[in-house]
C-alpha cells in the first residue's frame, strides 16, 4: 500500500514537473521557418528596445500590467463588434493594428499574407478556395491551381450518390464556400491591378467591364455580385461572433473537421481498412496544415500527392457506370487535361514581365551561354546583376566589415555571410534607428561606429506588402529616404537606369538610385562613408 | 419517405388487418421515392458539378492574367508541334503493339534519350526566338558537345550519390532483417540511406571534415563494399526492359511525353552556376555553399538534413548545379514514390498513374521548386511520401508474414552486414520493437531535421495507426490528442496567430479530456491491443527523437541556453548588435570625440 502510495506521489510530481516545463516551453514558439523570419526574429529581438520588450517584464510595476490587462479587455471587446467582410475588415484591421514595432507586426506583413487578412473565421474558412485561386498572394511559387479544389467536391458527391442527404450536404458546403470565399476575395483589373470584393468595387467592376468587352470577368463579376448579396446575412453572423480575434474559430474547425472525417468514412465504409487509415492519414495532415502552415503551401506539399492518387482513385471506375459517373468521369478528364495544358503553356511562355520579349523566356539567356561554355560563372552574375561584381568583389575583400541588407538576395555571394549580414528584409531594425536618431546621416554615422560599412538594398521591397495598412511600403519609403542624397553614402553599385537631361537638353542614362527613373532595377549598393 | 409514417399508424394498420398490403405499398413506395430522390440527386449533382467547374475554371482564369498573357505570347508553336508529334508517335508506337512486345531496346535509356533530345530541341527553340531580340550565335558543334558533356556529368553525378544512398539503405535493411526486394523497398532504402550518409556528414562536419579527399574515398567505399548488388542495379535499370502494361493508352502517353517534356525543361533549368530566388539565396543554397566554405557544420540555423546532402554538390563537385540538382533530386524521387503508391497500393490503371504524376509534376509551385527556386522542400516530400509508404508497406496484410525474414533471393548483401544483424544488441532491438516501426521513427527524425513542420506527419502517422486499432474513434482520440499537443505547445504561433484565440487555453484541456476519454473507452474495450499500440506510439517518438537530438545538442553547445528557440534554432546568425547595444557604442564614441 506504501509503495502504492509512494508511485502515485512520483507520478504526480512527475506530471507537476512535466506541467511546469510544458509552460515554459510553451512560452516560446515555433515562428522561424523560413530564411526571411529567421532573420527576421533574430534581428527583431536585438532590435526591440528593452523598455518594449515583452519578455522583459521585471521592471513593470503592477499599476502598468492591471493597465496592460484592462487595454486587453477593451481591445477583445472591441474586436468582437468587428464586421466580416474583407474590405471593411481590412481596414478596420488596418486601423486597430496600429504599427507597434514588434515581432508580431514583421510576421503580420511577412507571414499572415498567406492567410489573409479578414477576420479570424472567414479567414480560416476560405484557404481551401484562398490557396487554390490565391487570392492573398499570387506567383508561381504559391500556385497550385485548381485541380484539387475542383474535384474534391465533385468525388464527394460521387461517393454519396447513393446517400443523397449527404451529397447534398456536400452540395450546399461547397456552395458555403463559394460565397464567403468569393466575398472575401478579390478580382483582377487590367490584367495585373487586384482588387478587393465589395459592392461598391463589384459595381465598377461591371461598369469598366461590359460583358461584349470581357465576357468571362463579367460573367464571374455578375456571379460575384450576387454570391456577395447572399454573403450579407452570413457576415452579420460572422461579425456577431468572430473578428479580428475571437474563441468560436478553433472549436468551429474542429468541429468542422470531425463531422467532414466522419461524413466520408461514411461514404467510403465498404473500402479496406488501409485505404480508409491512408485517407485519415491524409485527413489529419492537411488539418494539421490547415490549422498551422498560416496558409504557405509549401509547409504542406504532401497532401498534394496523396489527395491526386486518391481522387484518380475515387474516378478509377466511374466511367464504367451509370450516365452520372460517366459525365462526371468525362469532367474530371475534360477538366484535368486543360489543366495540364494551362500549366505547360504557363511554364514554356514563362512569363515574368510584359514586354518586347514576354513569352520567349522559356529558359534564361545567360543560363544558356554558360551551359554551352559561352560564358562562365562570372559572367552570368553580371548579366544578372549589372555591376555588382566589383562592389561584391569590394565587400569580400572587406572581411572584417559588416554588412546590412534590406530584402536583398545577396548573401550567397558575399563570404561569412552567416557572421557579417545583418538582415532586416522588413525593415523593423531601421525603425529602430528611426524612431531614435533624428538625422539620415546620424543613423549612417551609427552605422559606421558599429563596423558597418555597407548596405544592401532590394529596391522592389514594398512589392511584398499585402497589409491592409500598407506597413512595408511605409517603411520602405521612410528607407528610401533616409539613402536620398545621404552625404555619408556612397553608391557603388545598382541595376537600376535613370534618365539624365542636361542643361542643353541632350539626355543620357546612367546607374543611379533617384532621378528620372527609366529602368526600375532591382538592388543598390551602398558603402558607408 | 417511406419511414415517415409514424409507429401509431403502423399499429392501427396492424390492427385493421390490413398489414400485408400496407407493408407491400410501403417498400414500393419507399423504393420509387428513393429512385425518385437518386436520380433527383443526380441531375443537381450533375448541375452543380458543370455550375462548379465552370465556375472555377473561369475564376482562376480571371485571377491568373498569367495564364492568358500565356497563350497570348506563346511563341513556340514549332517546339509545341515538335512535342505532339512525338507524343502521336509514342501513343501509335503504343497501339500498333510496339511496346506490348517488351522489346528488349526499351530500357530506361530510351526515356533519358528522348530527355535529352527535348532539351535539344527546346534549347534551339529558345535559341531562334531569342536571337531576335539579342545577339546570340547559332550553336556550334562545340557548344552542343559542351551541353551534352554537362548533361551527362551531372546525370551521373546523382546516379552515383543515389547508388551511395542506396547501398547505405541496403545495408540498414539487411541489419534489421527486412525484405529489400520490391521497388517500394529500394526507395525506402534510398531514404533510409539519404538519412545515413546525412548522418555520417553531419558528424564529419562538427570536426571539420566535409573535405572532398575525405568524402569521395568514403562514397567510393560504400559503393565499393556493396559492388554486386551496385552492378546488378546498374545492369537493371540500363539492360532490363520496361515491361508496359497492356491497358496503356493514350492518355497514359500523354502524360508520360508531358513528364518527360516537363523534366527536360527543368533539368536544363538547374544546369545553372547561381541559383534563383531570393530563400535559396539567403537560405536554402546558401547554407549547403557555407557549408563547404568552412568544411563543417555552420553555426546557428533550423536543423538543416537536405542541405547537408546538397552541400555534397558543393564539396564532392565544386559546383553550385550539383547542390541544385541533389535539391532537386527530391521532386524526382517523389515521382516514383507515388507510382508505386499509385500502381502498385491503389492499383489504380497505368493511365492514371500517370495521369496523377503529370497533374502534381506540372503544378507551377512544383515546377518553381524544381527549377527556379531550389530548397528542401521536396527534398521533405520524398522522405514524407517515404513515411507513408513505409507505413503502408508495414501494415498491408500481405507483409504480416514477411515481417523479420531475410529474403533469401537477396544474396548480394555484404557478409559481414549479415554478421553484423546477429549481433545481440540488433537481435535485441528487433524484439523490442518492430523493425518498420523503428524505420519509420528515423526517418520521421531525419524530416523533422529537414523542416519543422515534419511534425504534422508525427501526429498523422500516430493517429493512422489507431485508426487501424480503433476506428474512427481511435483516429478521433489522436487528432483530440494532437491538437491538445499543438495548442500546449503554442505550435499555432508560427503565424503569431495565437493572440487571436482568445479561447485556446481552454479548449486545449477539452481536447485533451476529449481524447483521453476516446481512449480509455478503446483502453476498456480492448485493453491488450491498446498497451501494445501505446507501446508502439512511444517507441515511434523515441526513435523520431533519436535522430533529431543531435541538432538539438548543437544548438545547445552553441548557446548553451535550454529555451526551445535557442534549442531549435541555435546561435544566431548575423553580428551580435542591438539597437541598444549600437547606441552605447554611439555614445561612447561621440564623448570620446568630445
Amino acid at each position: 500500500m506504501q509503495e502504492l502510495k509512494r508511485k502515485i506521489a512520483f507520478i504526480v510530481c512527475l506530471f507537476l514537473i512535466s506541467i511546469i516545463n510544458l509552460n515554459s516551453f510553451a512560452k516560446n514558439d515555433f515562428s522561424n521557418f523560413e530564411s526571411e523570419l529567421i532573420a527576421q526574429n533574430n534581428n527583431q529581438k536585438k532590435a526591440t528596445p528593452k523598455k518594449n520588450n515583452p519578455q522583459n517584464k521585471k521592471g513593470q510595476n503592477l499599476k502598468a500590467q492591471q493597465a496592460a490587462k484592462n487595454k486587453k479587455a477593451a481591445q477583445k471587446q472591441q474586436a468582437k463588434k468587428q464586421p466580416a467582410s474583407k474590405a471593411q475588415n481590412q481596414n478596420k484591421s488596418a486601423q486597430q493594428a496600429k504599427p507597434k514595432r514588434t515581432k508580431s507586426n514583421a510576421i503580420r506583413e511577412e507571414i499572415q499574407r498567406y492567410l489573409g487578412y479578414e477576420s479570424l473565421l472567414p479567414r480560416y474558412l476560405t484557404l481551401p478556395y484562398d490557396t487554390s485561386l490565391n487570392s492573398n498572394v499570387d506567383g508561381y511559387y504559391v500556385e497550385i491551381g485548381y485541380f484539387l479544389l475542383l474535384f474534391i467536391p465533385l468525388i464527394l458527391l460521387f461517393v454519396f450518390r447513393r446517400k443523397p442527404i449527404l451529397g447534398f450536404t456536400v452540395i450546399l458546403g461547397s456552395l458555403f464556400l463559394l460565397i464567403i470565399s468569393t466575398s472575401n476575395g478579390v478580382l483582377v483589373k487590367e490584367k495585373i491591378q487586384r482588387v478587393n470584393v465589395n459592392q461598391e468595387n463589384l459595381q465598377q467592376y461591371l461598369a469598366d467591364y461590359p460583358a461584349s468587352e470581357n465576357f468571362s470577368g463579367n460573367t464571374i463579376a455578375s456571379i460575384y455580385s450576387v454570391l456577395y448579396q447572399i454573403y450579407q446575412p452570413i457576415n452579420s453572423l460572422f461579425s456577431s461572433i468572430s473578428g479580428e480575434k475571437d474563441a468560436v474559430t478553433y472549436p468551429i474547425l474542429f468541429l468542422l473537421f470531425v463531422g467532414l472525417y466522419l461524413m466520408v468514412m461514411t461514404g467510403i465504409s465498404h473500402k479496406s481498412t488501409l485505404l480508409k487509415a491512408l485517407v485519415s492519414l491524409t485527413f489529419l495532415f492537411t488539418f494539421l496544415w490547415f490549422l498551422l502552415a498560416v496558409g504557405i503551401i509549401w509547409y504542406g506539399y504532401l497532401m498534394i500527392p496523396l489527395t491526386i492518387l486518391l481522387i484518380m482513385y475515387a474516378f478509377r471506375n466511374t466511367w464504367k457506370e451509370d450516365w452520372f459517373g460517366k459525365t462526371l468521369f468525362s469532367v474530371f478528364i475534360s477538366s484535368t487535361i486543360i489543366w495540364l495544358v494551362f500549366s505547360l503553356v504557363l511554364r514554356i511562355s514563362n512569363i515574368y514581365q510584359v514586354d518586347a520579349t514576354a513569352g520567349v523566356h522559356i529558359y534564361d539567356a545567360p543560363v544558356v551561354k554558360y551551359q554551352t561554355g559561352l560564358y562562365d560563372k562570372e559572367q552570368v552574375i553580371q548579366t544578372y546583376f549589372p555591376g555588382i561584381n566589383n562592389a561584391i568583389k569590394r565587400i569580400n575583400r572587406d572581411e572584417e566589415s559588416l554588412v546590412y541588407s534590406v530584402g536583398t538576395m545577396f548573401p550567397f555571394f558575399i563570404k561569412k555571410n552567416n557572421e557579417r549580414i545583418l538582415t532586416d528584409n522588413l525593415l523593423a531594425y531601421y525603425d529602430g534607428l528611426k524612431n531614435r536618431y533624428n538625422s539620415s546621416t546620424e543613423i549612417a554615422e551609427v552605422l559606421k561606429v558599429n563596423g558597418f560599412r555597407y548596405i544592401l538594398v532590394n529596391l522592389k521591397l514594398y512589392r511584398i506588402d499585402k497589409t491592409p495598412e500598407k506597413s512595408v511600403e511605409k517603411k520602405f519609403l521612410d528607407f528610401m529616404r533616409f539613402l536620398y542624397q545621404n552625404e555619408k553614402l556612397e553608391l557603388l553599385g545598382t541595376n537600376r537606369i535613370v534618365k539624365v537631361t542636361s542643361n542643353t537638353g541632350q539626355t543620357s542614362y546612367k546607374y543611379e538610385v533617384f532621378g528620372d527613373i527609366h529602368t526600375a532595377g532591382t538592388y543598390a549598393i551602398y558603402r558607408i562613408k | 419517405m417511406g419511414k415517415d409514417f409514424g409507429k401509431d399508424k403502423e399499429l392501427f394498420f396492424k390492427n385493421a388487418q390490413i398489414y400485408p398490403y400496407f407493408c407491400a405499398f410501403k417498400s414500393e413506395l419507399f423504393a420509387f421515392n428513393m429512385k425518385s430522390v437518386n436520380l433527383l440527386y443526380k441531375i443537381i449533382a450533375i448541375a452543380f458539378a458543370l455550375f462548379w467547374v465552370l465556375f472555377i475554371m473561369l475564376d482562376y482564369w480571371q485571377k491568373h492574367p498569367l495564364i492568358w498573357l500565356s497563350f497570348e505570347n506563346f511563341r513556340y508553336t514549332g517546339l509545341s508541334v515538335f512535342y505532339l508529334l512525338t507524343t502521336i508517335l509514342f501513343t501509335i508506337g503504343v497501339y500498333i503493339g510496339f511496346f506490348r512486345k517488351q522489346k528488349k531496346w526499351l530500357t530506361w535509356i530510351i526515356p533519358y534519350l528522348t530527355m535529352i533530345l527535348f532539351m535539344y530541341v527546346s534549347m534551339y527553340a529558345y535559341q531562334g526566338q531569342i536571337s531576335k531580340f539579342i545577339e546570340f550565335d547559332t550553336f556550334t558543334l562545340n557548344n552542343l558537345g559542351f551541353f551534352l558533356f554537362k548533361v551527362l556529368r551531372l546525370s551521373l553525378s546523382l546516379l552515383f550519390i543515389v547508388m551511395v544512398c542506396r547501398s547505405l539503405g541496403r545495408w540498414i535493411f539487411g541489419l534489421f532483417k527486412i525484405n529489400g526486394q520490391s521497388i517500394a523497398t529500394s526507395l525506402i532504402q534510398i531514404a533510409i540511406g539519404i538519412a545515413t550518409l546525412v548522418t555520417i556528414l553531419f558528424y564529419l562536419g562538427i570536426f571539420g571534415l566535409l573535405r572532398d579527399f575525405i568524402l569521395w574515398p568514403v562514397c567510393l567505399l560504400i559503393l565499393g563494399l556493396d559492388y554486386k548488388a551496385n552492378l546488378q542495379f546498374l545492369k537493371n535499370l540500363l539492360l532490363k526492359p520496361i515491361v508496359v502494361s497492356e491497358d496503356f493508352n493514350w492518355l497514359g502517353a500523354l502524360s508520360f511525353s508531358l513528364l518527360i517534356i516537363i523534366i527536360s525543361i527543368n533539368f536544363t533549368q538547374i544546369i545553372r552556376p547561381i541559383p534563383t530566388g531570393f530563400d535559396a539565396l539567403t537560405l536554402y543554397m546558401n547554407l549547403p555553399s557555407l557549408i563547404n566554405d568552412y568544411s563543417g557544420l555552420v553555426q546557428g540555423y533550423q536543423p538543416y538534413n537536405w542541405s547537408l546532402f546538397m552541400s555534397l554538390g558543393f564539396i564532392m563537385f565544386y559546383s553550385t548545379e550539383y547542390a541544385l540538382a541533389l535539391s532537386a533530386l527530391g521532386g524526382l524521387l517523389s515521382l516514383l514514390v507515388m507510382f508505386w503508391i499509385g500502381r502498385n497500393w491503389l492499383k489504380l490503371n497505368i493511365n492514371l498513374v500517370l495521369l496523377s504524376l503529370s497533374v502534381f509534376y506540372l503544378m507551377p509551385t512544383i515546377i518553381h521548386q524544381s527549377s527556379k527556386e531550389l530548397k528542401v522542400d521536396l527534398g521533405l516530400l520524398f522522405m514524407l511520401l517515404c513515411i507513408v509508404m513505409l507505413f503502408l508497406v508495414w501494415k498491408s496484410p500481405e507483409h504480416e508474414n514477411e515481417e523479420n525474414k531475410l529474403d533469401k533471393a537477396d544474396a548480394l548483401l555484404p557478409k559481414w552486414i549479415e554478421k553484423a544483424s546477429n549481433n545481440s544488441l540488433i537481435e535485441k532491438l528487433r524484439q523490442i520493437a518492430p523493425p518498420y516501426l523503428i524505420l519509420l521513427g528515423l526517418l520521421t527524425g531525419f524530416a523533422l531535421g529537414i523542416k519543422l513542420t515534419a511534425l504534422f506527419i508525427f501526429f498523422s502517422v500516430v493517429a493512422a495507426m489507431w485508426f487501424l486499432h480503433a476506428g474512427k474513434y481511435g483516429f478521433l482520440g489522436i487528432f483530440c490528442l494532437s491538437v491538445f499537443a499543438v495548442l500546449l505547445f503554442k505550435l499555432d504561433n508560427l503565424g503569431d496567430l495565437r493572440q487571436y484565440h482568445i479561447g485556446a487555453w481552454w479548449q486545449q484541456w477539452v481536447m485533451l479530456a476529449a481524447g483521453i476519454a476516446l481512449i480509455v473507452y478503446i483502453l476498456l474495450k480492448d485493453r491488450e491491443k491498446s498497451v501494445k499500440e501505446i507501446k508502439h506510439g512511444l517507441i515511434y517518438l523515441l526513435f523520431t527523437i533519436i535522430p533529431f537530438f543531435p541538432w538539438l545538442v548543437k544548438n545547445y553547445s552553441e548557446t548553451k541556453k535550454t529555451d526551445i528557440n535557442a534549442i531549435l534554432n541555435g546561435k544566431p546568425t548575423g553580428p551580435n548588435v542591438s539597437i541598444q547595444k549600437m547606441n552605447q557604442k554611439y555614445q561612447n564614441y561621440k564623448n570620446s570625440k568630445k
